[in-house]
């Protein structure tokens, strides 16, 4: 039996679920999770999965209600609990699209508005609070996020798009994000999450929930581009129907620490996911990816991209695993990833994982390369005048565009305004 | 594949030919378990010297202190307070076959291996259990100052030598098998190849678990020196028991200068033992190793021959073949670890799945900073006969330079029906389809084997596509 919370972290929980007037369901579930929290232990490094990133610092949080004693007590002593402030939420959801159903909304809104519609989905499919100790902590604490839910049949043609930029100094938050697109919808959202750089150390650790049904077709594309100071830890999991859609892009830029689990679940024939993942690593950064393309049933396809580079002393890991489960025969999936070092101290760890348990797969491959710029190309571009830190710059752009464009195939805008941080953080390092 | 060959394996065992097992009287065996008496014994009927000792105790304690693997195959079945570990069977190691206890002399008759001998080989150890029993190496060799001994008889005539490098590739702590083979080895090859020396003719080690819950430790060291060529065939059997056996060796190659070891092995043992082996390499100055490494054999086994390329111009290389069958899991794969600029690795994967066997692919590619110039490829290639088997790849790559080539692919497929149509059409029967099927798919590597080991283990694919080894 576990232990009912203690009295401090239960007055802490029930003032923020208070100040959000929400539902007692949503309170219940935020303190079993604290409990859930407690109980669980940090991974030791020695989990296949959590050997490329020490989390032994998040210990810091251990007691993240106790005064003088963690990162991200100011906020819980300011009164503010959690501090975690959305720039203002689009509140311009064109008229149509309410009028068919559709609710685009902070999730704090949507659990005192629609609180039945929330219900049955949050962090009950998709991802769990057991997944890892801080999903739980997650669970227990979050605040601030989206609920985006697309009833069946309805297309939403315009990209929906949110811009997270909050005043993390020294916090620890929990955004989330939970995406319901019914049966035959379909729908695009963008989210970016941004800060500037600060002198203390922060945290954030979000959960990106994305239900597709029957049918749907759902694009989700992701900008991490926090400020240097930020451990960032990204749990997303995309569970798909029949015959669903999935794309999903996430660009990995910005933060300290940054261990994202991207996972697509393939739940029954048809399903299908594409996944790109760009990530462009300097100085001390350190980059985490797990992909997972996990196929349940037959003749489900996923494909995943990888495109990393790495400068100065970065190092940038990936651990990608596509399991074709017992009976799940007929199935396609690939894996690819390259990665370019840049520097003489940058590193990689790309570790490609197949788990076949069907026989009759339709095809399932492989591929990673490692590699520096090739000098042929460069030398090329340099006879063609270019100086050769420019030309150097030109092919790691050239290198992350094909990804873009796969990742934001068609939408040309979007494509542009990441390339430029792109070339941004290019123009600072790559000479 | 729905339709399944052969009979049910509970009701046929000895299809695995090489199941039959001795009532042998051993002249000496410890008690079951392992403990730090038990070590001490060992050392005891070795006559070792104190270094040697002090090796073995020093190395229980990190066996003792070391967890099992969190990773890889369950090993939760082994159980190690059951186990022998050291069992003879004989008092000495004979030269001539003749000399040999006539029952362990019949076993090896049965295994052919002094009619290879006489065939095609320069020299040859066999092993029964903890001890090797006869070691013979043709006579022009050793004249050219080749050595071919087991390693309990080098540790007495060559203590230098053997201390010299011993341990010092797979050092105890390595890992939990390798402590435990540090305390308790018994047996094993020494070869030491001296400087230009080409011996033309492979050398083959022969290792055979006779007895029942047995754990066999062998140790190898192998030292080429510059300029030299030696090849080294390794087998291995058992007896079909109940109760499992466990066979954890280690390995050391040492290859200066402008050298070159390939080192094949072809593992056949029963589907009762777990095989946990460590395997590594060092490879200097325009060095070359070549490991073939064949797994058809056991219950588990663990095992990633590693290519430590430590000066330029050093290169490597890994055939790897498993076959999994009913109730196997073969865990294999490779280690290429540039330490030096202008290095090379290569390392071929292959395997077959069936009957519910689960093979793996466990492999690292790691360049150090400043390794310069790197080639590293990987190919993996797996191949799945029914719907009970199941295949995996687990690479990783580490990679901490930026002036490397370093490619991995992989994948899975079927005996598609395309391929059977096409061949049945032709008139040729489903089972035989499969069998050419499954030859042309492992055909790569198996060519790189003398021709006599290509023959056999051809023949043990065909045993185990029948069923039989299962």
């Amino acid at each position: 039996m576990l232990e009912p919370a203690t009295i401090r972290e239960r007055e802490v929980i029930e003032k923020l679920s208070a100040e959000h007037g929400e539902p007692q369901w949503l309170l219940e579930q935020r303190l079993h999770s604290w409990r859930l929290y407690e109980d669980m232990a940090l991974p030791t490094g020695r989990e296949e999965e959590w050997r490329r990133t020490d989390v032994s610092f998040l210990s810091l949080y251990r007691e993240v209600s106790t005064p003088s004693k963690a990162v991200g007590d100011e906020c819980v002593e300011q009164g503010g609990s959690i501090a975690f402030h959305p720039e203002r939420f689009p509140s311009d959801l064109p008229a149509d699209l309410k009028q068919q159903g559709v609710v685009f909304t902070d999730l704090h809104a949507a659990a005192r508005e629609h609180s039945d519609l929330l219900q049955p989905h949050f962090m009950t499919e998709a991802v769990q609070p057991i997944t890892w100790k801080f999903t739980a902590l997650h669970a227990a604490l979050w605040r601030g996020g989206s609920f985006l839910y697309v009833p069946a049949g309805v297309e939403v043609a315009l990209p929906l798009r949110v811009s997270l930029r909050p005043d993390i100094d020294g916090c620890a938050i929990f955004p989330h994000t939970l995406i319901v697109a019914e049966p035959d919808s379909k729908v695009m959202l963008f989210e970016e999450h941004g800060s500037s750089a600060t002198g203390r150390s922060s945290l954030s650790h979000a959960v990106v929930e994305i239900l597709a049904r029957e049918g749907s077709h759902v694009r989700y594309i992701g900008l991490q581009n926090w400020g240097p100071q930020v451990n960032s830890f990204l749990t997303l999991r995309a569970l798909l129907a029949k015959d669903a859609t999935l794309e999903l892009g996430i660009v990995g830029l910005g933060a300290r620490v940054a261990r994202s689990t991207l996972s697509a679940v393939l739940t029954a024939p048809g399903a299908r996911a594409e996944m790109t993942g760009l990530s462009f690593g300097s100085g001390r950064q350190h980059f985490d990816f797990e992909t997972v393309q996990d196929h349940l049933a037959p003749d489900t396809t996923s494909s995943l991209l990888m495109k990393t580079a790495v400068t100065d002393t970065a190092d940038m890991a990936w651990r990608g695993r596509t399991h074709i489960h017992k009976g799940a025969g007929m199935s396609d999936a690939t894996q690819e990833s390259r990665s370019l070092i840049l520097s003489e101290q940058a590193k990689v760890t790309p570790e490609p994982i197949l788990e076949i348990e069907a026989h009759d797969v339709e095809r399932c491959s492989h591929g990673a390369t490692v590699s520096s710029v090739d000098e042929d190309e460069l030398y090329y571009m340099m006879s063609r005048g270019l100086p050769r830190e420019e030309a150097s710059r030109a092919i790691v752009e050239g290198f992350f565009q094909q990804g873009l464009s796969r990742m934001l195939k068609g939408d040309q805008k979007l494509a542009d305004g990441i390339g430029r941080l792109l070339t941004k953080k290019l123009l600072a390092k790559v000479s | 594949m729905t339709e399944r060959h052969g009979v049910d394996i509970s009701a046929d065992s000895d299809a695995y030919k090489w199941g039959f097992r001795d009532e042998t009287k051993y002249v000496y065996r410890t008690e079951r378990g392992l403990s730090q008496h038990v070590v001490e014994e060992i050392a005891d009927i070795k006559n070792e010297p104190q270094w040697m000792r002090d090796f073995r105790l020093s190395a229980l304690e990190v066996f003792q202190a070391k967890p099992m693997p969190a990773w890889g195959p369950d090993l939760s079945h082994i159980r190690l307070e059951d186990i022998f570990y050291y069992a003879r069977a004989s008092d000495r190691v004979e030269r001539d076959w003749n000399d040999v206890p006539e029952n362990i002399r019949n076993t090896f008759d049965r295994l052919g291996v002094p009619e290879a001998e006489r065939k095609f080989l320069a020299g040859v150890g066999a092993q029964y259990d903890s001890e090797v029993v006869y070691h013979h190496l043709r006579e022009e060799l050793s004249k050219q100052g080749v050595i071919f001994l087991d390693l309990d008889s080098a540790v007495r005539e060559y203590p230098d030598l053997v201390q010299q490098y011993l341990g010092t590739l797979v050092p105890s702590a390595d890992n939990k098998f390798s402590a435990l083979n540090s305390a308790v080895w018994s047996g094993g090859s020494f070869v030491y190849v001296p400087e230009g020396v080409k011996v033309d003719v492979p050398l083959q080690a022969y290792f055979r678990i006779n007895a029942e819950n047995i754990g066999q430790f062998e140790r190898t060291l192998i030292i080429a020196e510059p300029g030299s060529f030696v090849h080294y065939i390794e087998g291995c059997t058992a007896p079909n028991y109940s109760t499992n056996s466990l066979h954890a060796a280690v390995v050391e190659v040492i290859i200066k200068k402008g050298a070159r070891v390939r080192y094949s092995t072809v593992q056949n043992w029963s589907n009762n033992v777990y095989n946990l082996v460590t395997k590594r390499s060092a490879v200097y100055e325009d060095a070359v190793v070549e490991w073939v490494d064949g797994n058809l054999g056991s219950r588990v086994t663990m095992k990633y021959p590693a290519i430590y390329l430590m000066e330029p111009g050093a290169r490597g290389e890994v055939l790897s073949l498993s076959f999994a069958g009913r109730g196997q899991q073969q865990d294999t794969g490779a280690k290429a670890v540039h330490v030096a600029p202008h290095t090379t690795s290569i390392i071929n994967s292959k395997s077959v799945s069936k009957d519910g066997g689960r093979a793996s692919y466990r492999g690292l590619v790691k360049v150090y900073p400043g390794a310069r110039n790197v080639k590293a490829s990987v190919r993996c290639d797996a191949l799945l006969l029914d719907a009970d088997s199941r295949s995996d790849t687990y690479p990783t790559m580490e990679i901490a330079e930026r002036d490397v080539s370093v490619s991995h692919e992989a994948s899975v497929s079927r005996v598609s029906e395309e391929q059977l149509f096409y061949l049945r059409s032709r008139g040729i029967p489903e089972r035989e389809a499969t069998s050419m099927i499954v030859n042309g798919f492992v055909e790569p590597i198996v060519k790189e084997l003398p021709m006599e080991y290509a023959v056999e283990l051809n023949r043990l694919i065909e045993l185990q596509l029948e069923g039989g080894i299962g």
